[in-house]
């Protein structure tokens, strides 16, 4: 059984379709990359996967149980830091963790002996006290971050989780995800820093408009001798860029 | 490297307001409430108040002819009142993005002339306008109308800066607390002076207060005090005039980044259970918005009529307990209204059900009114007595119930965004808050009818409360698990 499945998982926003016939098998375990350029339907993906959004068609399951027929269980068992943050105005980081915790049905003494350990690691601790509205881009994904590790997830939904980020917590997320892998934790994230996805990643998928158009292990990526950069920029076209003269002058 | 400016100052204020202008009504039609949510009905009510409103003029204008300026100077209140609230309501704070454009090369007198202009984009600012404007009828009919026209011009304006100082000051967190303590100041003031008035002494409001702006305005058409009067509203409007633009550059100072490592003060209230923590946000969130202290305001009149009164009655004390109610409606008829689609995304990630959430949102509700209640029944059972007190707390369940099962409704199908410190509208629907207002009304209605019929018995008393506590179950069985439907649409109608 596998820890993420989708079943042609499809989304459409009236004519566009988002996400077309999803299909991906994610073994518990793995750290998995989804890359792809803007608007590509990452996100969405991720909103579908952890019930955010509902599908058009098709099905999501996690350690086998259906988003769709048994959301709640689901939402127990994964962890998401999704794009939007999901952060509410005029509370302080400190009040998110203990807020969140007795949802997952941690007690209150539990949720702030963690929610002390995740903050510290994530160098949060002096600032927790911090309302979210006035907290730094960094601070805040940090927050989210922390939000979605409180439960100890089985399953980790991470989207861009290193947009943002300072180089320290960017290291210290990349050894503690490499970490949780090591402990069955299985880790679904997307970034557009491809450097940092490529010493992560065990297996990746590229989407374009809706469509994956690759996908396959890291190992396979680097027998055939090539970076992530270069592969990824095989499916993605660039722009052909215009010729700004007036910039500078 | 930089290119001269070309525009010049109003024809940029000119852009910026055609964009301000091409927002509001997108995101009128956005949200898709242009059609839908009775708007046609609240027309309708919105004609009646207009052809009050007309009669009353005429009224003020046969009285000014006679030397009588109470209805004018209580129609020169309501515009005030009017001018406060269309400033300080959550749709005009959208349409002013003053903030958002600090980067721009703007200066602060073409960004406070967006501002004032901005004011003037909502139809609700139309009317209010309209309505301004048709005071001068009465001062027409008035013994020295050019001058009354001109004073009425002038208290216009100065009520529409007053309007703008209070939203401007409210956005700032030091002078919100100053604003709370004056108002604590003159409520105090109030009691004081309505605890020793004795009506033989002809020491009324009237005489405490004779120039007052409105008796200004009246005082200049009748030619009375001319001297001053005029000179005197003008420097009331050049005083206003000029705590509104200071108040506006304090605002946007208040904008600049903060420290993001300045630390707050953990709220001390924590409440038990899985769902303590959204009941404790959500009482923060409603103590943020101004309506929780109208209700509060009406619970403090309603002590105070039970502290004073000679032989308070259970009739009096009913009608009270209804009006707290009332104005702190909104909380339960739009109760996702102070959540940001960001937080509403946190609800669906989190592994508890729209029921649960919903569940959150009523007993955060009940907390508010229940602080605000409690004094009143306490002082109830003191004062009429300890049936009274029970009666008064099946009213206060059943009121509540009433309340929470129109509002899971509504939450849904008329969500609205609210903004801390400020008045809510309570949905974009006049006529289902109304009719949520007379819904929520109905239980206090059938008490007091039940007190006063053959019918009144203990079980009577609790049939109705059990009727309405029926009542709001449905709803919360009902409309809990439609959040997790309505969510997006929701989120989309707050963005």
């Amino acid at each position: 059984m596998f820890e993420i499945e989708t079943q042609n998982l499809t989304k459409s926003f009236g004519p566009l379709v988002a996400v077309r016939n999803l299909n991906l098998q994610i073994p518990a375990g793995a750290i998995f990359g989804f890359l792809g350029p803007n608007g590509s339907g990452k996100s969405t993906t991720v909103k579908l996967l952890t019930g955010l959004l509902r599908p058009t068609t098709g099905d999501a399951f996690i350690s086998g149980d259906s988003i769709l027929s048994s959301p709640l269980v689901v939402k127990q068992r994964i962890g998401v830091l999704p794009e939007d943050l999901a952060l509410f105005d005029s509370l302080t980081i400190w009040e998110h963790l203990l807020m969140t915790g007795p949802v997952y049905g941690l007690s209150t003494k539990e949720t702030k002996q963690r929610g002390e350990q995740l903050l510290k690691y994530l160098d949060l601790w002096p600032g927790r006290n911090t309302y979210v509205d006035e907290a730094s881009t960094g601070m805040r994904k940090k927050c989210g971050l922390a939000l979605a590790l409180l439960h100890n997830p089985r399953v980790l939904f991470l989207d861009e989780p290193f947009e943002g980020i300072d180089p320290v917590a960017s290291r210290n997320i990349k050894d503690l995800l490499l970490e949780l892998a090591t402990r069955s934790v299985t880790v679904f994230l997307t970034s557009h820093i491809l450097e940092v996805v490529e010493r992560l990643v065990d297996s990746f998928a590229i989407i374009v408009a809706g469509d994956v158009v690759c996908r396959q292990t890291m190992q396979e990526t680097l027998a055939a001798g090539e970076t992530l950069e270069e592969l990824f920029f095989k499916h993605v076209n660039r722009a052909s860029s215009e010729d700004l003269e007036w910039i500078g002058h | 490297m930089d290119r001269p400016l070309r525009k010049n100052g109003l024809a940029l204020v000119a852009l910026f307001l055609r964009f301000q202008w091409r927002a509001y009504w997108r995101g009128l039609s956005r949200g898709g409430k242009l059609t839908v949510g009775n708007q046609g009905l609240s027309l309708i009510i919105v004609g009646i108040v207009g052809f009050k409103y007309v009669q009353s003029l005429r009224l003020a204008a046969i009285d000014l002819t006679g030397g009588k300026t109470t209805l004018l100077e209580s129609l020169l209140a309501g515009i005030w009142v009017a001018w406060t609230i269309t400033t300080n309501s959550s749709r005009e704070q959208r349409s002013v993005a003053a903030r958002a454009w600090l980067h721009l090369p703007l200066s602060q007198t073409k960004l406070f002339t967006v501002r004032i202009l901005s004011l003037l984009i909502t139809p609700s600012a139309w009317l209010v306008l309209a309505g301004s404007l048709g005071i001068g009828y009465p001062l027409a009919h008035s013994p020295h109308p050019l001058a009354g026209i001109l004073a009425a011009l002038l208290f216009v304006i100065m009520t529409a800066f007053v309007g703008l100082t209070f939203a401007h000051l409210l956005s700032i967190p030091v002078w919100r607390r100053v604003l709370v303590a004056c108002a604590l100041v003159l409520l105090a003031g109030a009691v004081v002076y309505l605890v020793n008035y004795k009506p033989h002494d002809g020491l009324g409001p009237g005489t405490l207060f004779p120039l007052t702006p409105m008796a200004l305005v009246a005082n200049a058409a009748l030619g009375k005090q001319a001297r001053l009067g005029i000179p005197l509203v003008a420097s009331l409007t050049f005083l206003s005039g000029v705590t509104a633009i200071w108040s506006f550059r304090a605002g946007l100072a208040g904008a600049a980044p903060r420290s993001s490592a300045r630390n707050r003060r953990p709220a001390r209230l924590r409440l038990p259970g899985q769902l303590g923590g959204l009941v404790a946000k959500d009482l923060r969130y409603f103590w943020r918005l101004l309506d929780t202290y109208l209700g509060l305001l009406a619970a403090a009149a309603g002590c105070f009529y039970l502290v004073t009164a000679e032989f308070p009655t259970l009739d009096i004390f009913l009608i009270l307990l209804t009006l707290v109610f009332i104005p702190i409606a909104p909380l339960a008829f739009n109760s996702f209204g102070l959540d940001s689609p960001p937080g509403l995304d946190r609800y669906a990630i989190w592994p508890i059900s729209g029921r649960a959430i919903m569940l959150s949102k009523n007993l955060a509700f009940l907390c508010v009114v229940g602080l605000q209640t409690c004094a009143l029944i306490l002082l109830a059972c003191a004062r009429v007595g300890t049936p009274a007190g029970v009666i008064g707390l099946v009213a206060f369940t059943s009121l509540a119930a009433a309340a929470l099962a129109w509002g899971n409704w509504m939450s849904l199908s008329q969500p609205k965004k609210m903004l801390f410190f400020h008045f809510s509208s309570s949905s974009s629907s006049i006529f289902d808050t109304m009719a949520g207002v007379a819904f929520l009304s109905l239980p206090g209605v059938l008490i007091i009818y039940l007190v006063h019929s053959r019918y009144y018995s203990a079980l009577n008393l609790l049939l109705v409360m059990i009727f309405f506590g029926a009542t709001y179950l449905f709803s919360l069985a009902v409309f809990g698990p439609r959040f997790d439907q309505k969510r997006e649409r929701i989120a989309r109608v707050l963005s």
